[in-house]
């Protein structure tokens, strides 16, 4: 139970990768001692300054690309660091890419032998830790069958029992879980929680599972071009990195004040706090009008970008018309990130009477939803089509913007119920 | 890094073992392969030398399949030796899963690329053994000093094959460079031909060849139950040292880049 001394730490701890766009550049380097240079830096880290102690479970979010596999690499000791340090009081395993490091003609029992020797653990101690790692991942008798006949859900199996069980003093587990089967997630999230509870062991969290990063971890650090942006509370920065990542730079600018002074240009479109269009957006050309953005708006009319799960919310969009348009159809849809279609709604359907526009006229449309959906990401889509043929849009943007809802548990359900579940009571009369 | 290699060991051993098995995994007769393959190597040889060539007669060796037998006992430690470079190109870039996971020091692949050449040799030249004595090679005490040039030679492989896996790393062009290189040497080894055949000039080339002392020492040990030249074994060693601290140094100073190159 030693908090003093920490396990792990990490001073200014940076990384540079050089990236030769030609493969000859490094002969040429090489033969002219480096008076010639060829390649560009590319700075995975940046400064980065980090401490672990024993019995914390630290998670770390971060964007693709923000340094997170280059430092827990150079943690499991396989990279060097260009400059600054990282000491470690202990072992450390990672489960880093899945499956990657088996050997797939051998049997898992082999598989663990072979990685215990490679990580320089006696056959003692692996053969006196093997039923439990045995009965941990549940293979049965694929336990002696080769790996190539394992799927990733079971290599995940392997993977986890073998490294939570030969008990490292920090264990790094990396995406590791998405592609196991929830039971199984299960156990592994409730032996973490037993390794941190232990006060000796020490947890390293990377997941692209926010949920599970504010109900694991004791500490949370959000990773951004190489450095630490923030550190502190899970809950907290969980929340600051989901408003970066849905509305960039104006995301981090707004958590001063939660609530911006919502200022309408002249046709009525806030000018501020509008969502950004995301990664997955499907943009089609325009056939006659333009999407000029979409915001959410609360009750009160406050422009957001989160909503708690619970409260009703505005989805609302301005279109602007480059051609004349005869009573024109408006739709809107909002799916989950696997494509469930949750919300999908027209003005026609709901017979809503649109009027004619003429070229450069602008249209805001407010969609009022009731839904109690539960916390997690979520997508719009948005667009507009003639009334005649609702397949001839005007405008039309597929999964363009994100948005979440927050609050309580994510339970992998899609929606809430309108209040807490009612009891009858017990009417016994024995 | 020899402490680091003994740490290792068992991990070696394992692996080498565990090629020895899985290079034939899946076809029907399975380990089996890894006898089958040098036995048809002696059989076409004497055939080939012992009818289409004619009996080349060398002094000292059986009648039948003398010449075979003398081809068999340079051309298997040749093979371990050559393989033990080719593998030991691609040991980096081949184990790249391991070495992008866990902290394994780098020399332990080469070591294992050629631990694994080494014990295919163990098994062609057992069998080349048994078939010379059976064709009347007659057995003698300085067998037992083979080992020594065949373990200076694959130290010289281990040597190269760390700076060519090094290397390879960084140029992938080296392992085709390597494969040329080495038919080049094969036939600057006199293996398929008698020391004794080849032009005084070309002696120093041959010479110059690593390869060279140790097919010697293991010509006459084998074949001709007499201790090798005296300056082939002091060569070797010489040959395994240059190379090993080349290698240890070119791969110390590289090491901090393999893996970001992987």
């Amino acid at each position: 139970m030693n908090h003093t001394a920490p396990l792990v730490r990490a001073t200014n701890l940076s990384k540079r990768f050089k990236i030769y766009p030609k493969p000859n550049g490094r002969l040429i380097e090489w033969l002219t001692g480096g008076r010639v240079q060829r390649h560009a830096d590319f700075w995975a880290l940046r400064g980065l300054d980090m401490t672990l102690y024993r019995g914390e479970c630290l998670g770390i979010v971060g964007a693709n690309g923000s340094g997170k596999s280059t430092f827990l690499k150079i943690l499991a000791g396989t990279l060097t660091p260009t400059s600054g340090s990282c000491s470690v009081d202990g072992k450390v395993m990672a489960i880093l890419e899945l499956g990657t490091g088996f050997n797939r003609e051998l049997t898992g029992r082999q598989n663990i032998h072979l990685a215990a020797q490679l990580l320089g653990i006696g056959a003692d101690y692996v053969n006196q830790k093997m039923p439990d790692i045995e009965a941990f991942a549940a293979l049965g008798e694929f336990m002696d069958r080769p790996i190539k006949l394992y799927s990733s859900g079971m290599q995940a199996r392997l993977a986890f029992s073998l490294f939570a069980f030969l008990e490292p003093d920090v264990l790094i587990v990396d995406e590791a879980l998405a592609v196991g089967d929830i039971s199984f997630q299960r156990k592994c999230y409730r032996h973490m929680e037993q390794m941190i509870g232990s006060g000796r062991q020490a947890v390293i969290f990377v997941t692209h599972d926010l949920h599970a990063v504010t109900k694991l971890c004791t500490r949370a650090i959000w990773l951004r071009n190489g450095h630490v942006e923030l550190e502190g509370e899970p809950p907290e920065v969980v929340e600051r990195y989901q408003r970066f990542m849905l509305n960039g730079e104006e995301g981090i600018a707004t958590t001063a004040s939660r609530r911006p002074a919502v200022s309408l240009d002249e046709s009525g479109v806030p000018q501020s706090g509008r969502l950004a269009r995301c990664e997955a957006a499907v943009l089609y050309p325009s056939g006659g009008a333009e999407v000029l953005g979409l915001w959410l708006e609360l009750e009160d009319g406050t422009v957001t970008q989160m909503v708690r799960a619970g409260k009703p919310f505005r989805i609302c969009y301005a279109l602007r018309f480059v051609a004349p348009a005869m009573q024109p159809v408006f739709g809107t849809r909002v799916t989950t990130a696997r494509g469930d279609v949750l919300i999908g709604i027209n003005t026609k359907m709901t017979g809503v009477i649109t009027p004619d526009y003429a070229l450069g006229d602008v249209e805001i449309v407010r969609w009022p939803v009731m839904a109690g959906l539960a916390a997690g990401d979520y997508f719009i889509s948005c667009g507009c089509s003639l009334y005649d043929d609702p397949l001839h849009f005007l405008a039309r943007e597929v999964d363009a913007y994100r948005f979440a809802i927050t609050g309580a548990a994510a339970t992998g359900a899609l929606c809430n119920l309108t209040g807490a579940p009612l009891l009858a009571g017990a009417s016994c009369t024995a | 890094m020899p402490n680091t290699l003994y740490r290792y060991r068992s991990f070696i051993w394992q692996h080498a073992l565990a090629d020895l098995r899985h290079r034939y995994a899946g076809t029907g007769m399975g380990v089996i392969w890894n006898v089958v393959h040098p036995l048809s190597l002696i059989a076409v040889y004497s055939v080939i030398f012992g009818l289409i060539y004619g009996n080349m007669a060398i002094e000292g060796l059986p009648a039948h399949g003398g010449f075979a037998i003398y081809l068999c006992a340079g051309f298997f430690p040749w093979m371990a030796f050559s393989d033990s470079i080719n593998r030991g190109a691609t040991a980096f870039s081949g184990n790249a899963a391991y070495l992008k996971k866990l902290p394994v020091p780098e020399q332990v692949f080469v070591a294992q690329s050629v631990a694994s050449a080494s014990l295919t040799l163990v098994i062609s030249f057992c069998l080349l053994t048994v078939i010379s004595l059976a064709l009347g090679l007659r057995p003698s005490i300085y067998w037992l000093l083979l080992p020594i040039p065949i373990i200076l030679l694959q130290c010289i492989g281990f040597g190269i094959g760390l700076i060519v896996g090094t290397l390879n790393v960084f140029f992938t062009d080296i392992g085709q460079i390597v494969m040329i290189a080495l038919n080049v040497l094969f036939w600057l080894t006199p293996i398929v031909y008698l020391p004794r055949q080849v032009p005084k000039a070309l002696n120093p080339v041959l010479m110059a060849n690593p390869a060279t002392p140790a097919v010697e020492a293991i010509h006459n040990l084998f074949l001709w139950h007499r201790l090798p030249d005296l300056w082939t074994i002091p060569a070797l060693a010489g040959w395994a040292v240059v190379t090993i601290l080349c290698g240890y140094f070119l791969l110390n100073g590289l090491r901090g880049e393999i893996r970001d190159v992987l």
